[in-house]
Order: C-alpha cells, then structure tokens, then sequence
C-alpha cells in the first residue's frame, strides 16, 4: 500500500512570499485498485502527484510503501522506490527526450528494470497492443508522432517496468472519445492483470466514476471530499 | 561496415543542415588545415632557413623575407597548424571546465549552483586580458602555457550559457520520466542534459577557438608567447619589434593578420546559429 500522510508543500515565490500548494493530505492506494483525484486546475493534484512518487520533496509529512516510511530515501533506496511507483505526465510532448527514437526510450525503461532483449521485445508488443500505439512508430522520433500517440507511449513506458503503482496525469486529456475508452480499458486490465495500485488525475467525472473504485476531490490545496 | 555507412550518413546529414554561411566556414577551415597539414612539401622554404632580409614580395619570396631572412610565406603555411592548435587545446580546455561547471550547477543546484555560479561570476568581473597578460608573463613562455593561460580563463562565459540550458532541460518531463525509472544524477547527465545541451556547446567551442586564437595572437603580440615556435602572432611581434611596422613592410604584417581574421572569422561563421524558424516564414 503506498501512503500519504498529511503531507504538505510549501513553495517558496520570488516576491518572498509562501505559498502552499498542498496542505495536510493523506490518502491510502493499494494494489489493484483505481483511486481518482479530481479537482479544479491549480488546486494541487499534480503536486501531489509528484510528491507521492518522491520527485519532489514534501514539507511535512510521511510517505508510507508497505507501512515503511520512505520520505527520507536517498540514492539506492530512492531509485528502487521511484521505480515501483511510476508516473505519466499531463504534457506527453515534454516526456519524450527529442533526440531519441521512442524506442530508444522504451530501452531505457527496459534497461532501468535490467530486462533482456527478448523480455523486453515481447513486453514491448504486449504493451504496445493493449495501449492500441502502433509498432510501426517505434523508430519515430517525438516530433514524428503525434501528441496522442506520444501519451500513450508514454502510458506504455511507465508499464514497462512492472510498477506497483501507477499515478496517471491526466493521460487521456490529449485523446479522442473512442481511443480514450480504448485505453482505459487496457489500462485497467493491466490494474486487474498485474494488480498494479493506480491514482487517476483527472477533470473528467464520468470517467473517474467509470474507472475508479474510489474518488478523491481537492480544492486549495486540500482533500475535501471522498466518493 | 555499417558504423562506416551511419557515420557517413550523419556527415551527409548535418552537411545539409548546415546554413551557406556555415558550410562557407567549414570549407575554409578545411582548406587551411589541408594546407597546414600538408605544409613540409607546400612550403616554398624552410621557415627557419636564413637568407637576406627584408626582401620585398617577389617571384622567389610572394610574401617577401623577415629580418633574418626567412621566407614569410613559408613562415605563414608553417603557422597554420601551429596556430590553430593552440587555439583549438585552449578552448577544448576552456570547454571542459565551462561545461563541467555549467552542466553540473544547472542539474544538481542547490549550494553547489550557488557556489560555482558565484565563483564563475568572480572570473566574470576579471577583465580577461590583463589577467591573462599578468599570468603569460609571470610563466614561462611556452605554447602549453598559454593554452592554460586561455583555458584557464576563458571558461566562465561557456559555463554561464550551459548552465542556463541544463537549467531549461532538467525541468523537462523526459529528465524526470528517467528519475522516475531510477536513473541517478551521472546518468541522466550524460544521456539528456549533454546531449540537448549540444548545439550550445558546438557553438561555444567553435566560437572558443575563434577567441582562443585572437587571444594567442595578443599574448605572442606582446611577446608573451613561445618565441621558437610559428604562429601568426609571434610573425606579427616579429615584425613590430624588428621594425616591420615602422618601416611600413605590409609585406611581412600584413598577411598574418589577414590570416588571423579569416580563421577567426571561419570558426565563428561555422559556431553561427542555425535559423530553425527561417524555413517556416512565408
């Protein structure tokens, strides 16, 4: 189970002032289960989004994996952490380094995970069928493709790794309704297969109650209400 | 084989990408290494072979003889070399440390940003080159010297123009898609800010020797250089203290100022920057 506990994120502006992003937020995912976060833009889901896969550091509070605190983690303990708890990105564009091929960036994944060149072949085509990203686009470069595609290559790398848990910015945002659903569901049967925790941000309310076992709502900062 | 075939290739590739101006740049630097290179059999003359001095421009001497004697052409196409490779080990050295710097303080920030960018602006407020003339004079004149000199002191402004690029890309979602994976500091150093700090550094470099070369050239000027080896500078000393100048022997300063210029002026028009929005404009 990957934990929050009130957690709270204080930025520091450049006119001196404080400004906290994220005040006292606690929440529980486990594995094999969807848990929703919906809320206004610029109301803190992002943040802390980012805080629970530990790139960037709390304030205050604790953040808990299987019951063990990992808020002091650093190196070692840190990347073995940040790889059992993975992330996609609202910006699809941005996630992909420019000068490499998308399938240099899957390599990189696979590489990370120490997979072989077999395992990682047939992980690859299992990942790219039920994400519907076409295999012919592997050897494009982010640019080449387009912000549709990208996010769910995106969607693919951050699975390629076999996290436990999986927090989803906003990954259908860029989509149309029909791959939209497509991808929900082949992310949710990777949730059922692989029993992978997954924290789905989100502004669309009838897919966060399609998807989600549970929804979290945020506004200023704060969890403000649980369906 | 195929390494052959993909190298080939990008040099195809980035040769097209190049803008007129940069492949004009490139074709002149390659010439004057060609000649450089090639100088023991293209030289009319031993440049250190004596002979009557102060020879105006003939058929025997194009570029005339020095006050020993020596044929300056010869002198000139001996220089090449001699020239641009103090220019191009001052600025690698300038380049390693400029980039180490900026890479380093743009990715990890913190304490470690506060102190290399502080010290990079100490260096900054330095005027360079009365520094570098009170340290050529204070060493012993030699041409690794003055590579050190240059290299020593040239790295702040390429640290400044990295270190603000490493700053843009290590906010990217890729550097932190790759943190994400577990990857640490090194690795994501070496396989995405680097690489997509590129084109700054291409630039840096290419103008670095471009600077590196005009600052040889002022310190040999001043004579503050290695007095046994060739370069344009010490020719253009040469003739100032020996009365070239006085004397008005165009002849003998004229052309490796001449060549000073073009070869600076190549480097800067191959570090220019590529116009990416030319190719969209209506």
């Amino acid at each position: 189970m990957l934990t929050l506990e009130n957690v709270s994120k204080e930025f520091v502006l450049s006119s001196g002032r404080r400004f906290n992003a994220v005040k006292d937020v606690s929440l529980d995912l486990n594995k094999g289960s969807v848990l929703g976060m919906m809320g206004d833009s610029g109301c803190g889901k992002s943040t802390t989004a980012l805080i629970a896969c530990r790139l960037l550091n709390q304030t205050s509070g604790k953040i808990l994996l299987d019951n063990m605190d990992v808020s002091s983690h650093r190196r070692k303990a840190l990347s073995q952490f940040r790889r059992s708890v993975q992330i996609v990105f609202q910006d699809p564009i941005s996630a992909f380094d420019p000068l490499h091929t998308i399938r240099w960036s899957f390599s990189e994944a696979a590489a990370a995970s120490g997979m072989t060149a077999e395992v990682q072949s047939e992980r690859q085509d299992e990942l790219c069928q039920s994400m519907d990203f076409p295999l012919c686009l592997l050897d494009r470069f982010p640019s080449e493709v387009s912000g549709g595609e990208l996010q769910r290559a995106a969607i693919v790398r951050s699975l390629f790794i076999k996290p436990d848990y999986l927090i989803l910015d906003e990954p259908t945002s860029m989509l149309d309704l029909s791959t939209q659903a497509q991808i929900s569901r082949g992310i949710l049967s990777i949730v059922q297969n692989d029993s992978i925790g997954i924290l789905w941000i989100t502004h669309d309310e009838a897919l966060a109650k399609a998807v989600c076992d549970r929804i979290l709502y945020m506004k200023d900062g704060m969890l403000v209400q649980q369906s | 084989m195929r390494t052959w075939k993909g190298i080939c290739a990008y040099i195809v590739r980035t040769w097209r990408g190049l803008e007129t101006y940069q492949k004009a740049g490139v074709f002149i630097l390659l010439l004057l290494i060609t000649i450089g290179s090639l100088a023991p059999w293209i030289a009319p003359y031993d440049p250190l072979q004596t002979g009557t001095p102060f020879q105006s421009p003939s058929f025997t001497h194009p570029f005339g003889t020095d006050n020993l004697g020596q044929d300056n052409l010869s002198r000139l196409i001996y220089g090449i070399m001699n020239t641009i490779k103090i220019a191009f080990v001052a600025a690698l050295v300038s380049l390693a440390i400029g980039v180490s710097v900026g890479v380093y303080s743009g990715y990890y920030r913190g304490w470690r940003e506060d102190a290399l960018m502080g010290v990079t602006d100490l260096f900054l407020l330095i005027p360079s080159l009365p520094l570098m003339i009170l340290m050529a004079s204070y060493l012993e004149p030699s041409e690794w010297n003055i590579v050190l000199v240059i290299g020593f002191l040239w790295w702040c402004p390429t640290a400044r123009v990295v270190h603000a690029r490493a700053l843009q890309v290590r906010n990217q979602g890729y550097v932190r898609s790759a943190l994400a994976l577990g990857y640490g500091g090194p690795y994501i150093i070496w396989h995405h800010i680097l690489p997509n700090c590129k084109q700054v550094i291409i630039a840096k470099f290419t103008m670095g020797v471009a600077l590196a070369m005009l600052a040889e050239a002022s310190l040999s000027f001043l004579g503050l250089g290695d007095p046994l080896s060739i370069t344009w500078g010490s020719m253009v000393n040469l003739a100032y203290s020996c009365g070239g100048f006085a004397n008005d022997l165009w002849w003998w300063y004229l052309p490796p100022c001449i060549m000073i210029t073009l070869t600076a002026a190549a480097f800067f028009m191959v570090g220019g920057r590529k116009n990416e929005g030319r190719r969209w404009q209506i």
